[in-house]
């Protein structure tokens, strides 16, 4: 645990998080046959993935090594071991050698159990310590438990959390307690709840200023999905200033710093490579791919080795102004969220702004209909609300026909329903953005 | 604490404190690290009255509002050799327990409520056919009532106040005497706490009625039973 008596830097982890990129190669070679070794010994799901190509763990001497001739894995690897063999966890661990099981949201497609070794991983405490957070500080927890105790990060910090669920039922009691605790972190918020608490807000069903609320906050992470210009907006109005924060691989996460300018990846304890997304060549820095990680921590992580994530990313390591030297990404979407009309590919972000830019469908709710990735139809299915002697609904499609052909070029058809009937399809802190029907 | 404002607590030293639950109508819980490990030392004798085989599979499904009682079960049930999954008490993810069900051989979902019960039917499930695979549920007295409606046999806990209380395989409902006095006072039953806490506990009415008594549990543990007597039936949901 910090003392009191750190410096005064921006780094809780000055000499990992500011190491010379050449080092922070060295490093990762060095965790990564180490790796290596102890996932053939222990998953066999790798050792028999592995030993199809004929290779082995010794085989690999060097980072060059490893990214030439180890095979890609990916969910649908874990779920086809899964059944070929019976084995729950998909071979990526014995069950003896798990000491706890987390598995992903589900958002697309069935789950995927994910053992969890022993030992403590790297956590989110040095995303946190750049955000602001100090020892004693109070940290608002406001999340789900089917990741398991994340709450302890705040521990790693010497803060203490105080615990909330993710909805809107807790928000009066939120409230209380950040008058009261005076929290410095926020962890997290959705844009589902943002609304949410503007809308709370807007019916006077909170006697609370929400200024006063937010002041203590030197941050509040944003996690779930891309985060949309109304709900960034009432964030900022209410003197919330957001960091952005996602997933890495199953493996990890990255997390905005105070410059705002890409999420941070705690290199160290993962190996990091942006692909083709079709392919296996690297992309260059600046462009887009799909993100690949390895676990450099797979005695108490997820024991991931080349795992496509299907993460769309651009990405760069060019030194950032906080003086952090690891990567930065920037999601774009989802390798499978992509649909190809005429030869003309569309993500989700690419349609964002348009819906958001339509008053009946500023909260951004909407879906990509995808019957597969090449269709003759960009289908969207669309959330609104209804507003009392509101426009006509046909008024609100021609909008948002005009304004997504502005965004992409492609005329959509689109389906519109109440907002609920998306958010009903959560987990609460986003909701799938495509949907097969 | 009759007279005292739950809210204004008494903040400790960054140093000691592990953290704030929640207890009663939203109250903010201060928990020191003494208090977690002396919860983890109760729930070890609490899990330890389950009696699961070492190496068993349990689901824990709490909320996080609610980690301060379920934080130390699962830390128990970790010490004791017990592989826990973890899953939200809510609606929306009772998909995930399914999973976990479905896929390994869970030997006890411990933490099921109200919110799950409902996440079930409205996915058009019965909660017997949902548990089929399971040999132990354990839920709280309201969503136990619900289950047991559904054909569920499940155990129950109970949240009185800042105690949890947990059945045994005997279906005894246990409090950890060692740190809680609990007794019936006026139709309802309350909670002094014995060892100093982060929060003292004096004769805090927990607002359920109940009876406590000091009888001999076959499961071994020498802590109070508490049955607890409730206002309304299951046929009386709304």
């Amino acid at each position: 645990m910090p003392s009191r008596r750190e410096p005064l830097t921006r780094m809780l982890d000055e000499k990992i998080e500011s190491m010379d990129r050449d080092d922070l190669r060295s490093y990762q070679e060095n965790r990564l046959l180490e790796s290596l070794a102890y996932v053939e010994r222990h998953s066999p799901l790798f050792s028999e993935t592995w030993g199809s190509v004929g290779l082995r763990a010794s085989d690999i001497s060097s980072l060059a090594e490893f990214q030439a001739r180890v095979p890609f894995v990916d969910k649908d690897t874990v779920r086809a071991y899964r059944t070929a063999h019976d084995d729950p966890l998909g071979g990526l661990r014995r069950m003896a050698d798990a000491s706890a099981l987390s598995s992903t949201t589900g958002t697309t497609g069935d789950r995927v159990v994910f053992p969890v070794g022993h030992g403590e991983g790297v956590g989110l405490a040095r995303d946190w310590w750049e955000i602001g957070v100090r020892p004693g500080d109070a940290v608002a927890f406001m999340l789900f438990t089917f990741r398991g105790p994340a709450w302890l990060t705040t521990h790693a910090v010497g803060a203490y959390p105080v615990l909330f669920d993710h909805h809107p039922s807790e928000f009066d009691r939120w409230c209380r307690a950040s008058l009261e605790l005076r929290p410095t972190l926020l962890y997290v918020l959705s844009g589902p709840l943002i609304l949410a608490l503007a809308h709370m807000e807007k019916a006077g069903l909170l006697p609370y200023e929400l200024d006063e609320v937010f002041a203590s906050y030197k941050g509040v992470v944003i996690g779930g999905e891309h985060l949309g210009l109304e709900a960034r907006g009432e964030l900022e109005r209410w003197g919330g200033e957001p960091f952005l924060h996602t997933a890495v691989g199953d493996v990890g996460s990255a997390t905005e710093c105070r410059e705002h300018d890409g999420l941070h990846a705690s290199e160290d304890s993962v190996f990091i490579e942006i692909l083709d997304p079709a392919g296996s060549s690297p992309v260059s820095e600046e462009e887009v791919g799909e993100l690949v990680a390895t676990s450099l921590a797979p005695r108490s992580g997820n024991p991931l080795v080349r795992y496509r994530s299907e993460d769309l990313v651009r990405w760069s390591t060019a030194p950032c102004h906080c003086g952090r030297t690891s990567m930065r990404l920037w999601p774009v979407g989802r390798k499978g969220d992509e649909v190809v009309i005429d030869g003309h590919a569309v993500l989700p972000m690419d349609i964002w702004r348009a819906v958001e830019s339509v008053p009946e469908s500023s909260a951004g709710y909407f879906q990509l209909i995808r019957t597969g990735r090449e269709m003759t139809a960009l289908k969207v299915r669309v959330g609104h609300i209804d507003r009392p002697g509101g426009r006509p609904l046909t008024s609100v499609r021609d909008d948002l026909v005009g304004a997504i052909e502005v965004a992409v070029g492609i005329a959509p058809e689109i389906e519109l329903v109440p907002n609920e009937m998306l958010l009903r399809l959560g987990p609460p802190h986003k909701i799938p953005r495509v949907a097969s029907s | 604490m009759t007279g005292l404002n739950h809210w204004k607590v008494p903040r400790l030293a960054g140093e000691d404190l592990w953290g704030y639950g929640r207890y009663g109508d939203g109250q903010l819980l201060p928990l020191s690290f003494d208090d977690i490990q002396h919860d983890t030392a109760a729930a070890l004798a609490a899990v330890s009255a389950l009696g699961l085989s070492d190496r068993s599979i349990v689901v824990v499904t709490s909320t996080v509002a609610d980690v301060g009682y379920f934080h130390p079960l699962q830390c128990a049930a970790k010490e004791m050799g017990l592989l826990v999954c973890n899953a939200d008490a809510s609606a929306m993810d009772v998909d995930r327990v399914e999973m976990f069900t479905r896929l390994l051989a869970v030997a006890a979902v411990i933490g099921v409520n109200d919110a799950m019960v409902d996440g079930i039917l409205e996915r058009g499930n019965d909660p017997k056919s949902f548990f089929s695979s399971v040999p132990m549920v354990i839920a709280d007295g309201s969503a136990s009532d619900r289950l047991a409606a559904a054909g569920v046999d499940a155990l129950a806990f109970e949240l009185l106040g800042p105690v949890m209380a947990v059945s045994c395989r005997y279906r005894n409902l246990h409090v950890d005497g060692r740190q809680w006095d609990i007794a019936e006072e006026g139709g309802t039953l309350h909670v002094s706490s014995r060892v100093r806490r982060a929060l003292p506990f004096d004769h805090f009415d927990t607002g359920m009625g109940g009876r406590v008594s000091d009888d001999v549990c076959f499961c071994g543990r020498r802590d109070p039973i508490v049955e607890i007597e409730r206002a309304r039936g299951i046929e009386e949901r709304p």
